[in-house]
């Protein structure tokens, strides 16, 4: 039996309005961010057009390495603490995973894309790189952890527990350029003193793709934790049938043992 | 297409084909929840009729019941009074046999009477 209530996942959850708002918002923004990224903005001096890329590259690393890593550390932590226990938090965390997972491929695409004609290899095994891997393939796991049935309160504790391990590698990649020489260069758009390395049109198409990926980031995690929502309504509700089939079967029996020559004691009520 | 372009087109695609499946996801989803709805309620109404059929055969039961025991009364009638035919038959039988009984010797005494009045010299 379940140690915590899960009536907030019996209520009917409605779509909320202004998430569809945020979407839509989200893709003006990532429509001005393409045009201005692709043609308005200057070439690099250095890099030339492959510059056009860091518009997206970084944004998409920052939705899921601080956007997506803190939202599941936040739910997870907030499940865990007894007090804030709450199947919202668990399934918060969840879909937040699961969105971190797909920015977390896009980072690394995004980034050999950029990586093959700026390094001249598809791949390195660089600390930033190796470390942002690992955080892929920790969420991937984190996604099969939960799909192994399970009761939903152990299988909440038990990813939550491994939304900690995912929680611990994102300082590992924050500092992986600081800590170890590595190929990848050091912070894009701030260093370490929080001195700004962008300026102008560029700035504010980097500032603007960083907007519109943060928007798209709440859409989705918006939508997946309404299937989250979903799918435990309709595991309840599968529940309450197989419940109320096997006590039609068992009525069932006890009418045909009462239908035939059967007569109560006692005579007539 | 240069890396640029391949780039942006990899991201926006990866980004939107996610997007149009958890849309799916979730419309397949509601859709299970309504059926799911439906099933309950369906449920919860052969929970109802298994119920009330229950109900019923358990009334025909008791109806059953006392039918058995309005044929027994019945039965337990009939007999009662075949035994009071029986009795009265018996009585009647009875009461015929006494008559006949008393009419025997009613005849008897008048014979003896009779035969009493044609010898009286005999007597004296």
């Amino acid at each position: 039996m379940n140690s915590i209530s899960r009536t907030n996942s019996t209520s009917t959850v409605s779509r909320p309005r202004w998430l569809t708002w945020v979407g839509i918002l989200g893709v003006v923004c990532m429509g001005f961010t393409v045009w201005l990224g692709l043609w308005v903005t200057p070439p690099d001096q250095v890099q030339g057009n492959l510059a056009r890329l860091l518009y997206i590259h970084p944004p998409i690393a920052t939705v899921a390495l601080y956007w997506a890593g803190g939202v599941a550390l936040a739910g997870s932590l907030l499940y865990l603490w007894p007090r804030t226990r709450s199947f919202f938090w668990d399934r918060l965390a969840a879909a937040s995973v699961e969105v971190g997972a797909v920015f977390s491929a896009l980072t690394c695409i995004t980034g050999s894309i950029w990586g093959r004609p700026a390094w001249g290899v598809w791949w390195a095994w660089d600390a930033r790189l190796t470390s942002t891997a690992l955080l892929l393939l920790l969420e991937l796991g984190y996604l099969a952890l939960r799909r192994v049935p399970a009761d939903p309160a152990i299988r909440a504790r038990r990813c939550a527990v491994a939304a900690l391990l995912i929680a611990l590698d994102v300082p590992i990649v924050h500092f992986s350029v600081d800590w170890w020489q590595t190929l990848h260069q050091t912070g894009t758009v701030l260093d370490p003193g929080f001195h700004l390395h962008v300026h102008g049109s560029m700035a504010w198409t980097f500032l603007l793709g960083f907007i519109a990926f943060s928007l798209i980031f709440v859409w989705l995690l918006g939508v997946r934790y309404r299937i989250e929502v979903l799918q435990d309504q309709v595991g309840d509700q599968e529940m309450e049938i197989s419940l109320a089939e096997r006590w039609n079967e068992g009525t069932e029996l006890v009418g045909v043992g009462s239908s035939g020559t059967h007569v109560p004691e006692g005579g007539a009520p | 297409m240069s890396y640029v372009d391949a780039g942006y087109s990899i991201a926006l695609s990866v980004l939107f084909l996610y997007a149009v499946a958890l849309v799916l996801r979730r419309r397949r989803w509601e859709r299970a929840m309504r059926f799911a709805q439906a099933a309950v309620v369906i449920e919860a109404a052969e929970v109802a009729e298994v119920a009330e059929n229950v109900g019923r055969v358990e009334r025909a039961g008791y109806k059953e019941h006392a039918g058995h025991a309005e044929l027994i009364a019945h039965a337990e009638v009939t007999e009662v009074i075949a035994h009071a035919e029986v009795v009265e038959v018996i009585a009647h039988t009875e009461v015929v046999e006494v008559i006949a009984h008393a009419e025997h010797v009613e005849h008897a005494e008048h014979a003896e009477h009779a035969e009493e009045q044609t010898a009286p010299g005999a007597r004296s």
